[in-house]
């Protein structure tokens, strides 16, 4: 395993061959693509690395753009010469004759790429009829003696021709086929591609092992990543809370719109740390300003934080003076939140209208009670959003392939109603930052404790229960 | 800088390092170091930690973290100091200045109490998960004092770097059991001292209770220390040094005074010091094993980010071989045809579809279809050969022309007297696609007119009803 592998890139012009250099190089700024032909003229390599260590170069050829005449050139040379070369020798016959180097350039670039490389794959737009020049294109790269896999692009489009390129390749003595679509490719379809390849390539298949099990612990990796941003985002927002005069006119509404552009901030934040995690860039989305979700939770159920049994645990440390406190406690505990809710259902019509609503929390703590501030804290329903929201984001980039030149637009609201979580019920995890405001801080100094760190991790395995249980990946990408 | 000083960073102090580096960074990527690191053999961490090498020793960081070791030390030699004076100071204090009778119960709870009260509090506490007030966390709080405000990232690093790998409660418990090892050691050596230099009696005291209770808790305490060689006071002994039997000073005699000072000393170390130590040594190995396999997290976020830019696992490997230059070749004006009569039809790469058969329009002379090598030759023959007023090319509009396809319907309409082009499909194809056959078309020298992007307009162009 010194050498790496040399894998060519070959196929008629404008079938997507730069857009799967894209994909598998999972880099967006690879080369140039357009929906025009000819767009790469050049032949251009880019490298797969696996701990600092180059196991595939892969090559971006030009398109052949004239197979009909080029096939016919080879056959004249062929005639001239009288002779019954290998298809090889024919074609460095056909490089050192004067066609290569004006008519046939771009086309002689392939070849010369094609004989330099231990494999080639065959990129097919699937949408194309299979026609003449095809067949000739194939015949050309065959004589070139190199494997060569036939891969069929753009397979999930509604007007695919899979079936008669299957019977075209099969025709041809291709049989080993690989359906990728380079824009959506789907979960597992790299490891489906260098498997194939690996079948191909049997000396080489322990570099492609290699790459695979690379790739899936990346893939992994990446996942466990922008779950657990989204795991801290949602601890750091359930945490975040705020005090506001309620007797000062306007502090609420003042206090609102801070808490509001905090929690808009943190969401773009983790928006933009979730895409450079999955190598994308801010301009793939649609709107890089992601608005809060408006109307839906506006008119939020009001409750009262200190319903919450988590906030009470807390509580209950706090009123009964200490652990030792113990089981006396929790008398302390009843009679109080009698007292509390009867006081706090004179705050619910406080409600403000219209807007993004972060908050719709008046949760009152003992405090406030006293000093007669509110405690202002993000809603539900907005975690449960925020939750939904970044699910998404994360399925929708983990299957977006890095060819793909639309942009993602961010999730309606509309899609919570197949929610993340139990819409009436936060899970543990944030009942616990809830209780737990200093959760918002990260000043390792003061977190010596490993409780929010805890509450990520479990939260993080929620999450990644629901991704794959998610059954509404529907039309994110759209 | 110092070679020696700066080889003695290894192992987790080098991810304490990466982990302070990165908490004293802004966000932008330091390149230079990107740089370096890179070329560096080895996985995403040893290039993440030569990164954190390379800025630490360019920012003086690494210096700060010799001096921050130093100073933790010299905290940790502060707290332990204080606690031999506290332990020592306590000892005298339990016994009193007063050359007197010593209530030996009361003495020994007043050295083990407070001691064994926080030795069930931090195991609570360690069991519970939660964070409680304890000597580690001083300690920690007072090292923390003495950093330079520019290096308390490197405190910060250590605590989110512990915490992170679940080993605080380790580092936290070691220091707490040493510290209170050594303040009950310095009770040891107060206790020594006070009995080496003056003379006490011992007694014990009751109210309410039986003199039994005080027979055997006596024993029992004294089994474990009896085991080592310390003296156990028998119940003879026991029963004299009662408070009924009202000992003086004078009274005991000194063979039973030594007994219990052996006695209270001995519980003193079997049940103060020894607990501590072990908890101690326990919790220092658990550190050290912790430690030696801390590594980095790098699927965590914090790390990812730098992790794959230090190790990508694709490279652009740039342009091996240049694009040709470009060749224009200029195409003579097309003349389009006017009236719908005599045509052929030629159908070009179609595949299977068929849009004219001869019959269907009394226009169409002749449908010729265009595919392989010998469709096009054929067809170029038989357009110069037959004199047709005009020919319609039908291309299909979903697939891209080529140089091929071009330079093919290129020389079939200058074998033509006059040209249309009907772009089948044209409706459902995208705008982007359309506008590259135009342009192609133009370049061919074929007027915009001439080309129907409507499958309804060319059939009713050429009268066929379908």
């Amino acid at each position: 395993m010194t050498q790496p592998l040399r894998i060519a890139v070959a196929g008629h012009t404008n079938t997507g061959k730069t857009s799967l250099l894209r994909t598998l190089t999972r880099d967006t700024k690879f080369g140039q693509v357009s929906g025009r032909p000819g767009t790469t003229r050049h032949v251009e390599a880019a490298r797969l690395l696996v701990n600092g260590r180059v196991l595939l170069e892969l090559f971006d050829t030009p398109g052949l753009e004239e197979p009909i005449d080029l096939l016919a050139l080879l056959d004249d040379q062929s005639a001239a010469s009288g002779s019954r070369a290998d298809g090889p020798a024919r074609m460095q016959r056909f490089l050192e004759s004067q066609p290569a180097v004006d008519r046939f350039e771009q086309e002689a670039k392939v070849i010369r790429q094609m004989l330099r490389s231990d494999a080639a794959f065959y990129v097919i737009d699937v949408r194309d009829p299979v026609l003449a020049k095809h067949r000739d294109e194939l015949e050309i790269l065959r004589l070139c003696g190199v494997p060569l896999l036939p891969l069929l692009n753009f397979v999930s489009s509604a007007d695919a021709r899979e079936n008669e390129w299957r019977e075209a390749l099969a025709g041809l003595g291709l049989h080993a086929i690989v359906r990728f679509d380079t824009v959506t490719p789907a979960q597992d379809g790299e490891r489906v591609l260098y498997n194939k390849l690996a079948s191909l390539l049997d000396q080489h298949s322990e570099i492609l092992q290699v790459l695979i099990a690379s790739h899936q612990a990346d893939a992994q990796q990446r996942q466990d990543s922008a779950l657990q941003l989204v795991a801290e985002l949602l601890i750091d927002v359930a945490a975040t809370c705020t005090r506001v005069n309620a007797i000062e006119q306007g502090a609420l509404e003042l206090g609102i719109g801070q808490l509001n552009d905090l929690v808009r901030r943190k969401e773009q934040d983790c928006v933009e740390r979730l895409l450079s995690l999955f190598r994308f860039y801010p301009d793939d989305l649609d709107n890089a300003d992601l608005p809060l979700p408006e109307g839906r939770w506006s008119k939020g159920r009001w409750q009262d934080d200190l319903f919450d049994p988590y906030t009470l645990q807390a509580m209950g440390i706090k009123v009964g003076g200490g652990a030792a406190a113990g089981a006396a406690a929790g008398v302390g505990i009843d009679l109080m939140v009698g007292g509390i809710t009867l006081g706090a259902a004179a705050v619910t019509g406080a409600l403000l209208g219209g807007g993004l609503q972060t908050l719709r929390h008046y949760g009152s703590g003992l405090l406030s009670r006293v000093t007669g501030e509110k405690l202002l804290r993000v809603d539900e329903g907005i975690l449960l959003a925020l939750a939904t929201r970044q699910c998404q984001l994360i399925r929708a980039l983990a299957n977006r392939g890095h060819a793909a030149q639309h942009k993602l637009i961010p999730v309606q609201l509309a899609d919570t109603t197949a929610g993340i979580f139990n819409k009436n019920r936060l899970p543990a995890p944030l009942r616990q930052a809830r209780a737990n405001p200093d959760w918002a801080s990260k000043d390792q100094l003061r977190l010596l404790d490993n409780g929010r760190q805890r509450a990520v991790k479990e939260l993080v395995c929620i999450l990644v229960a629901q991704i794959h249980s998610g059954k509404q990946d529907q039309t994110l990408d759209q | 800088m110092n070679q020696d000083s700066t080889s003695s960073v290894t192992g987790w102090q080098l991810r304490w390092l990466a982990e302070a580096v990165r908490l004293s960074l802004s966000q932008a990527p330091d390149l230079s170091a990107e740089r370096q690191a890179r070329a560096v053999e080895g996985d995403a961490e040893q290039r993440i930690l030569a990164w954190a090498r390379y800025i630490a020793d360019r920012d003086g960081l690494m210096q700060a973290l010799l001096s921050a070791r130093q100073r933790a030390v010299w905290a940790l030699v502060l707290l332990l100091v204080i606690a031999l004076f506290a332990g020592f100071f306590a000892a005298m204090a339990v016994l009193g200045d007063r050359s007197a009778s010593v209530n030996v119960i009361w003495a020994l709870g007043a050295l083990l109490g407070a001691n064994l009260l926080m030795l069930l509090i931090w195991l609570l506490s360690f069991f519970a998960g939660g964070q409680s007030l304890s000597l580690g966390r001083f300690w920690f709080w007072l090292s923390a004092r003495f950093q330079h405000k520019h290096t308390i990232n490197l405190a910060r690093a250590f605590a989110g770097m512990t915490t992170q790998a679940g080993l605080s409660r380790w580092w936290l418990g070691a220091v707490s059991h040493l510290s209170w090892m050594i303040a009950l050691l310095g009770a040891t050596i107060g206790l020594l001292l006070a009995l080496s230099l003056r003379s006490y009696a011992f007694t014990w005291e009751t109210t309410i209770l039986p003199a039994s209770v005080f027979e055997s808790a006596v024993q029992t305490l004294g089994w474990l220390p009896g085991l080592l060689g310390f003296s156990v006071p028998d119940l003879a002994m026991v029963q004299e040094a009662g408070v009924a039997n009202a000992q003086t000073l004078d009274g005991q005699p000194d063979a039973q005074r030594r007994v219990w000072a052996s006695w209270l000393i001995g519980c003193l170390l079997i049940y103060g010091v020894l607990p501590r130590f072990v908890l101690g040594v326990v919790c220092l190995l658990r550190l050290a094993a912790g430690l030696r396999v801390l590594s980095l997290p790098l699927s965590s976020p914090i790390w990812n980010l730098l992790s794959v830019r230090l190790s990508p696992d694709s490279e652009h490997a740039g342009i091996t071989d240049p694009a040709p230059a470009q060749v224009v070749t200029k195409r003579q004006q097309i003349t389009m045809i006017d009236k719908a009569e005599h045509l052929a039809l030629i159908e070009f790469e179609l595949g299977k579809v068929q849009v004219c058969h001869p019959d269907t329009s009394p226009a169409i002379s002749d449908v010729i279809l265009v595919d392989s090598r010998e469709d096009r030759q054929q067809a170029l023959v038989s357009l110069r050969e037959s004199q047709f007023a005009g020919v319609i090319f039908v291309c299909q509009a979903a697939q891209s022309p080529d140089r091929g396809s071009l330079n093919w319907l290129s020389d079939a309409m200058q074998a033509a007297t006059a040209v249309r082009v009907w772009l089948l499909g044209a409706d459902k194809t995208s705008a982007d696609r359309l506008e590259v056959w135009r342009q192609s078309l133009l370049e061919l020298g074929v007027p915009q007119g001439a080309v129907f992007v409507s499958d309804a307009d060319a059939r009713a162009w050429l009268g066929v009803s379908l």
